[in-house]
């Protein structure tokens, strides 16, 4: 597995840990999120950088890769 | 719904979008409420699709606005049914939204990733054939995880003194943010006065030369999405 990731790619990713996870947030109460952000968020970032071990799931044993939830389609990322 | 793309102070020179359109092609307006401005688009769908596209042109929208304004963005997916609903949160923050975009003003934000692998004297991890299942072979791989977060850890902590810690002083604030990738040493965000731009690039181009064995790539400028503050909810609905 490549751990280089393309500059590109690299854009991408700080773009999405920017306008998905940063960012002023206008109160729970009266601003209705995204339905599917969370899972964009994951699964491009598992697309873009061969995420097998995020942070938190370095810490438990490696036994075997965390289940990936499911991918946005191709179409949905291009 | 209105799509809310950032928020500015009310100023004599209204801020524009340099002919990026919102949303969907949507047209970008500004929502002023007491001394403070949103920048939104109205849409006839309840939500937005978190495609690429839209993060990007949600991103371009607000990186044409702050070439001339100082800004807070907003997070991707902030929407409301309505102005009134919008205009009684510019309310109820309003003190808070002006003092961070007090903060911000003038500056940019610039990202900071240092890469590479971690060079080390242990040996190196034992590979555990998938076929082998014993406890031993199990220790044996755990022991070997546990020494590479120990040496990652080490690594990290002196490109904190080392990289993080100077870079800070080019900049008004600077925060660590958490390493999701394996071979990501240290990853920070900096709010860097437009003046010192180069001189921050600068040093990260005399820190690449000094650490040959890693890669350190500075991104940016981006809207200072790390340094916007945080908005407790507004009271539930009295009326």
């Amino acid at each position: 597995v490549s751990e280089r990731v393309p500059e590109d790619d690299v854009t991408l990713l700080e773009l999405l840990d920017r306008v998905l996870d940063k960012g002023v947030v206008l109160s729970g109460d009266i601003t209705l999120s995204v339905a599917d952000v969370d899972l964009v968020y994951v699964g491009l970032r598992l697309i873009l950088s061969s995420v097998t071990t995020a942070e938190r799931t370095r810490l438990e044993p490696p036994v075997k890769p965390p289940d990936v939830p499911r991918l946005p389609s191709r179409a949905e990322v291009a | 719904m209105i799509y809310v793309y950032a928020l500015l102070a009310a100023e004599s020179v209204a801020p524009t979008t340099r002919g990026e359109p919102g949303l969907e092609g949507g047209a970008v307006e500004l929502l002023a409420e007491r001394g403070v401005v949103a920048a939104i688009s109205r849409h006839t769908t309840p939500h937005v699709h978190a495609n690429v596209d839209n993060l990007w042109q949600h991103e371009r929208v607000i990186e044409a606005m702050m070439q001339t304004h100082a800004l807070l963005p907003a997070r991707f997916g902030t929407i409301f049914p309505d102005d009134e609903r919008l205009r009684r949160v510019l309310v109820h923050h309003h003190d808070a939204i002006v003092a961070g975009l007090q903060r911000v003003a003038g500056c940019v934000e610039l990202g900071v990733r240092v890469s590479g692998k971690i060079q080390t004297d242990a040996p190196q991890p034992v590979t555990v054939p998938p076929t082998e299942t014993s406890g031993r072979a199990y220790m044996l791989a755990r022991a070997a995880e546990e020494r590479r977060r120990r040496d990652a850890e080490v690594r990290a902590t002196e490109l904190t003194s080392t990289v993080h810690e100077p870079l800070t002083q080019l900049a008004r604030d600077g925060v660590l943010r958490p390493l999701l990738t394996q071979d990501l040493l240290l990853s920070a965000a900096y709010l860097v006065e437009r003046g010192r731009v180069d001189a921050f690039r600068a040093h990260i181009a005399a820190l690449s030369a000094a650490h040959a064995g890693v890669r350190i790539l500075c991104t940016g400028p981006w809207p200072p999405y790390h340094f916007v503050p945080p908005l407790g909810p507004v009271e539930a609905d009295h009326g």
